[in-house]
């Protein structure tokens, strides 16, 4: 190498792995997966992960195999055609699961323990279709191409695009299903409410009980508006944004955003 | 009939379902939602069941006999540990064709108001029993009883005492302190009488005090004691369940603060109640009408007061959070202040420090204006009815109703009722603090240690043959580790244990030292099953060296001796000889006497295991392990160690974890794990030859081991 030669960029010398988007055919599975035919190969089974779901979660979708060896990495989901783009985007949904907190009922204190009750909902409570807005933003040109077709995006991230809040604008009442316990019991623990009750195809709003313990670490600002809550056993629940938040949620929130 | 029950709360749409997947003694998997069955699988077409966890959500999936593999349901992550247990019990299924359904389960929601139970406990915060809880700590403080009630007796007595004074002053104006009325003999009286009273009782309350601390160190003493000696039973399962800090918190934190609720509060208790009580008493049979009109506001006082405390808590919380964050990037920063300034990032990290400061400052400010606004207000309105007195009293005393004396007497009652009532508001969040101390402690103290000895101990000298037969285990219920895994080690043979990171190497070895026991299969030595027998016996037999040594803060002798208390000095000599220890011991000082630890002589990573080598084979183990025991030491010193451990391993029984060559190249057998156990077995050259899992490994590690001898040589 010639002394006065510069070193080589990192992304000239190492292969990142990107999958060709043309090349690549993903297709669901009878078992409820999503496989993929790449380069020859048939890959039964694939996993999907975001290599930054909060920054950009429609690029930078690492594909892994059955065994956790990645495949390739999809730069951009708007790279992919229509519906091959649809089955990644859903299967992305499944593998990310973080329910909007629609309001905050009561937050108690007790033995270095958040405990929280939440109202939440699949969507973001303003009623808009997820992903519009900050997927936008945080998508490539590809991405942007998809979200007229209503798809989901950033199950952690989505916000409506341009719309103008107000103020203190107040969230609009959702019409609330009946108390839902937690998942994990046996036979009958708690009152459990009726299918009816959660409303036609479960889309109704909500409640969950969540416990949260080191609130400095797993109560968390995304971003100036939004805000995350991780409870003890995983889950995640996300406020869209802080500033639509009815005043009694905000005071009850209030003390552990920071 | 049984069925094992898994809730589910999404659908495979990942839409809010409730819905359920059962496995019963019938084999059947049967999956019901909306009070309608979704589909049944009989059990033995299923291969394997195995959990996915997602972000936020999980899935559980079956992998059928005909290779197709098919998701079964959907769930958040608070489904995540059940789900992991249904995949077990289908799983013991499979491979037994025996559907064992337990009979218990443990809750991790609350039955009664729907909270998840957090995994430091086995009860709901909200709604245990704390009349039990209370019943529990009256009982354990029954051997302290007697002292306490003398202290409480004697506390009333000085509050009584204390409480006398008021009255004095009231005699003594009103039937001395009028002209014409007393004598100066006859006031002295009095005022020593106060005096006597005054100092009579504080006397007394020193000495209930001093009972009091004393029964309640005691009493914590006790509990603390009893908590550890129960922490150092557990079993290692047990203890996994716990973080080392939230440990240490039940040892010292929960049994501190039982000890201050018993010392203080307790002890406050009582007297603001007797204050409380007298002097109402007092006040009422002096002059019902006016005590009414002046404490007729205290209950809305005493709701403004416990608002506030609340308030303010609520945001002096947050400056404390605040507080925390500017010191754990301090913290952070200073640690790291070499990465800071190779990256060139000091005004980066100026910035966001400048940044948390400024909003602590912020908060700081806010929380002083609120507190220096309120507080006063507050003062002024508990203090509010002193004033009500003055006018009241002043009225009735122009009437001629009441004595100067009298009014007296009654503003000081008055001064003494608002200390009571001020400490009654925080009373209940004391009491709480105490109660779910005391509920933490005795879970400790309550918990089962997992690791039993048998009734009936089996002790037979172990000459290390070891048989591992159709083990397996997994720390976490949906995740196995070890799958099945058989094999046998003759006494005096050297196994080296080899495979990637996560395979199960190091649980393999804490099953052979029994810090957990298998979920299937059993682990004999000398045919023996070691759960027969007892844990200590078992240890004792066995040395250990690790990785990650942990030396107690003490000199190397203490440590050394650790294994073996009763050790003679020349057994230390040549355990330290043997492990190439002595020499670098004798350099120091101090010699064996070196103090080592955080403030004592800092000893390098091969001095560290050198020393770990000399603990563990100064009992004369017949079965030696090394868990990666030079993984983390530079070449030449690993060539020392090795050459130590050469020495020891012989006619010992010996497991090795390694990723050496160096180290594999010695073992008489090796033994090549991979996720589905064991994949290969044989000596090194066999296994070279297979050019299997093992060669891939060794070419590996020749290939980098070479490459950085290319790396090395001069630039062209």
């Amino acid at each position: 190498m010639s002394e006065n030669a510069e070193p080589r960029g990192l992304v000239n010398v190492i292969d990142i792995g990107w999958l060709d988007a043309g090349g690549a055919e993903f297709y669901a599975t009878p078992g409820g997966f999503i496989g993929l035919r790449y380069k020859g190969s048939d890959y039964r089974r694939v996993t999907l992960r975001r290599a930054l779901p909060v920054r950009s979660p429609l690029e930078f979708i690492s594909v892994a195999d059955a065994d956790n060896s990645e495949i390739g990495i999809i730069r951009d989901v708007g790279e992919l055609s229509g519906p091959q783009a649809q089955v990644v985007l859903g299967e992305l949904d499944k593998r990310y699961f973080c329910p909007y907190i629609y309001e905050v009922a009561s937050v108690k204190d007790k033995l270095g323990y958040v405990y929280m009750e939440l109202l939440v909902g699949a969507s973001p409570p303003n009623g808009a279709a997820r992903a519009a807005g900050e997927g936008a933003r945080a998508g490539g040109r590809g991405a942007r191409k998809l979200l007229g077709a209503g798809n989901s995006g950033a199950t952690d991230g989505g916000r409506q695009s341009g719309e103008v809040r107000k103020q203190g604008a107040r969230v609009r009442k959702p019409d609330v299903a009946a108390a839902k316990p937690s998942a994990g019991n046996s036979g009958a623990e708690g009152r459990k409410p009726t299918a009816g009750e959660l409303g036609a195809e479960g889309r109704k709003p909500y409640k969950v009980s969540a416990a949260v313990k080191d609130v400095n670490k797993n109560i968390r600002m995304l971003d100036a508006d939004r805000l995350i809550i991780f409870d003890v056993d995983g889950n995640r629940f996300m406020v869209n944004s802080i500033a639509a938040l009815d005043r009694r949620s905000l005071k009850a929130l209030e003390p552990y955003m920071f | 009939m049984n069925r094992f029950v898994l809730d589910y709360d999404l659908d495979l749409n990942m839409r809010p379902a409730i819905g359920s997947l059962s496995f019963g003694e019938d084999a059947a998997i049967v999956a019901e939602q909306g009070g309608a069955e979704l589909f049944r699988l009989d059990g033995s077409d299923v291969a394997e069941a195995a959990v996915i966890a997602g972000v936020g959500a999980g899935l559980l999936y079956a992998r059928l006999s005909d290779g197709g593999e098919r998701v079964l349901c959907r769930f958040t992550m608070s489904a995540l540990k059940p789900a992991g247990e249904f995949c077990k019990i289908v799983n013991y299924y499979a491979q037994t064709k025996t559907a064992a359904i337990p009979a218990d389960r443990e809750r991790r929601v609350c039955p009664k108001c729907g909270r998840p139970i957090v995994e430091e406990l086995t009860v709901c915060i909200f709604c245990y029993d704390r009349k039990s809880a209370l019943k529990r700590f009256f009982s354990l403080m029954r051997p302290f009883l007697k002292r306490i009630a003398a202290a409480e007796g004697f506390l009333a007595v000085s509050s009584v005492l204390y409480l006398l004074v008021p009255l004095f002053s009231r005699f003594l104006i009103d039937d001395h302190l009028r002209p014409g009325t007393g004598t100066p003999a006859q006031v002295l009286v009095l005022a020593l009488g106060m005096l006597a009273a005054r100092a009579v009782g504080e006397l007394i309350f020193i000495v209930s005090a001093r009972m009091f601390n004393h029964a309640a160190i005691d009493f914590s003493n006790h509990m603390r004691n009893a908590a550890y000696d129960k922490v150092q039973r557990l079993s290692m399962g047990s203890l996994a369940r716990h973080t080392p800090g939230d440990l240490i918190r039940r040892v010292m934190e929960d049994t501190l603060t039982i000890k201050n609720f018993l010392a203080d509060g307790g002890r406050w208790a009582v007297e603001q109640i007797i204050t409380f009580v007298v002097v109402m008493g007092i006040l009422f049979f002096t002059d019902w009408k006016m005590t009414l009109i002046v404490f007729a506001p205290v209950p809305a006082v005493m709701v403004l007061l416990s608002r506030f405390w609340r308030f303010i808590h609520i945001r002096y919380e947050r400056q404390w959070r605040k507080h925390s964050r500017c010191q754990s990037i301090l913290h952070d920063i200073i640690k790291g202040i070499r990465t800071v300034k190779s990256f060139g990032n000091e005004d980066v990290e100026i910035a966001k420090f400048s940044k948390a400061t400024r909003e602590l400052a912020e908060v700081s400010c806010s929380n002083e204006k609120i507190w220096a606004l309120l507080f006063p207000f507050l003062t002024f309105f508990t203090g509010a009815g002193e004033f009500l007195v003055l006018y009241l009293g002043s009225k009735a005393i122009m009437r001629g109703e009441m004595s100067f004396g009298v009014l007296v007497q009654f503003t000081m009652y008055i001064g003494y009722v608002y200390a009571p009532l001020r400490w009654l508001v925080s009373f209940p969040r004391w009491l709480a603090d105490a109660m779910t101390s005391m509920v933490k402690v005795f879970e400790i103290l309550d918990e089962e240690p997992g690791i039993r000895a048998a009734e009936e101990p089996e002790i037979r000298p172990l000459t290390g043959e070891i048989r591992f037969d159709g083990v397996s285990f997994g720390y976490k219920s949906y995740e196995p580790v070890l799958k099945d895994v058989s094999f046998a080690v003759r006494p005096g043979e050297m196994v080296g244990i080899v495979g990637r990171s996560g395979v199960g190497k190091s649980t393999l070895i804490n099953l052979v030292m029994r810090l957990y026991d298998p979920n299937a299969g059993r682990i004999t030595i000398n045919g023996a099953d070691i759960r027969d027998m007892p844990p200590d016996y078992l240890r004792e037999s066995i040395g250990v060296v690790f990785q990650d040594t942990f030396l107690f803060a003490g000199t190397i002798y203490d440590n050394i001796l650790y294994a073996k208390p009763d050790a003679a000095p020349d057994e230390v000599f040549a355990a330290c000889k043997a492990a190439n220890a002595h020499d670098f011991i004798m350099q120091t000082s101090d010699g064996y006497n070196t103090v080592i630890g955080e403030n004592g002589y800092s000893i390098s990573g091969g001095e560290r295991q050198r020393l770990a080598i000399a603990r563990a084979i100064i009992k004369n183990p017949s079965i030696l392990i090394l868990d990666e025991a030079t993984s983390s030491l530079d070449v030449e010193t690993e060539s020392v160690i090795q050459e130590s451990l050469s020495r020891i391993v012989s006619g010992r029984t010996t497991l090795a974890i390694a990723h050496r060559l160096s180290t594999l190249r010695q073992a008489d057998r090796l033994i090549v794990l991979d996720k589905s156990g064991i994949a290969e077995m044989g000596t090194h050259v066999e296994l070279l030859r297979k050019k299997g899992i093992y060669y891939k490994l060794v070419m590996a590690q020749r290939q980098s081991s070479s490459g950085g001898k290319r790396a090395a040589a001069p630039a062209p």
